[in-house]
């Protein structure tokens, strides 16, 4: 994925990623995590995204950094899961935001970046209480990722 | 192809093993934060969503066949 997105690194488990949004609010530390869990003996990854308070250690995103490079991180973000799926490439990844504005925002990330995300992945939206194939007109409560096969 | 680069720098008081891999640098100074409050109760949350609403079947049937019994 050749989009503009910031440097990101993670450890060995390949689990936590961080990158620095740089802007008019400074550096803002942001944390990418891969969460393992298992529901109904199905494994998945929970993806969690959000602000690393300097002065707690801890994480948070409830505040609106507004550090103008919305589209940046959302490209950082994709990278990111582009980059997690290659070592895990038979797993689900969950994403839903902890509000319905966030869970917008990972859509509208999906919707801009969709021409190199759709060979890459099978998505799947949450509407009308049930799963389906992610469409552009349709606002999704949750998201499931799966790599496809190359 | 990638491009594996890697780089050892030792100080006095810790090793930091650097390595780029993939388009990303992987680093012993990133922390786990799996025990982040934040991460935990949002893993909570998707659990109790899952419980209630389940996985997609179409994804499920793709991986059924994707791993050889």
């Amino acid at each position: 994925m050749n989009l503009d997105h910031y440097k990101y690194a993670t450890n060995e488990t390949f689990l936590s990623f961080e990158f620095d949004s740089i802007g008019p609010k400074g550096n803002i530390r942001k944390i990418v995590r891969f969460s393992i869990e298992n529901d109904f003996g199905i494994t998945y990854f929970n993806l969690g995204f959000g602000d690393l308070d300097p002065l707690t250690g801890i994480c948070d995103d409830l505040t609106v950094s507004n550090n103008k490079d919305r589209d940046k991180i959302l490209a950082t973000v994709a990278n990111i899961v582009i980059t997690f799926t290659a070592r895990f490439p038979d797993i689900m990844v969950y994403a839903q935001g902890s509000t319905p504005a966030r869970t917008r925002l990972y859509q509208m990330g999906i919707k801009t970046y969709w021409n190199e995300i759709e060979p890459v992945f099978h998505i799947f939206g949450f509407h009308d209480d049930g799963w389906q194939p992610f469409e552009n007109n349709i606002n999704y409560s949750a998201f499931f990722v799966l790599r496809k096969k190359s | 192809m990638y491009i594996l680069k890697t780089q050892k720098m030792v100080s006095e008081t810790k090793q930091l093993v650097k390595t780029e891999s993939l388009g990303v640098t992987i680093t012993n100074e990133v922390k786990d934060h799996g025990n982040d409050p934040y991460f935990v109760k949002k893993n909570k949350q998707a659990k109790a969503f899952i419980k209630k609403n389940g996985f997609p079947k179409e994804l499920l049937l793709i991986l059924k066949n994707r791993i050889p019994v």
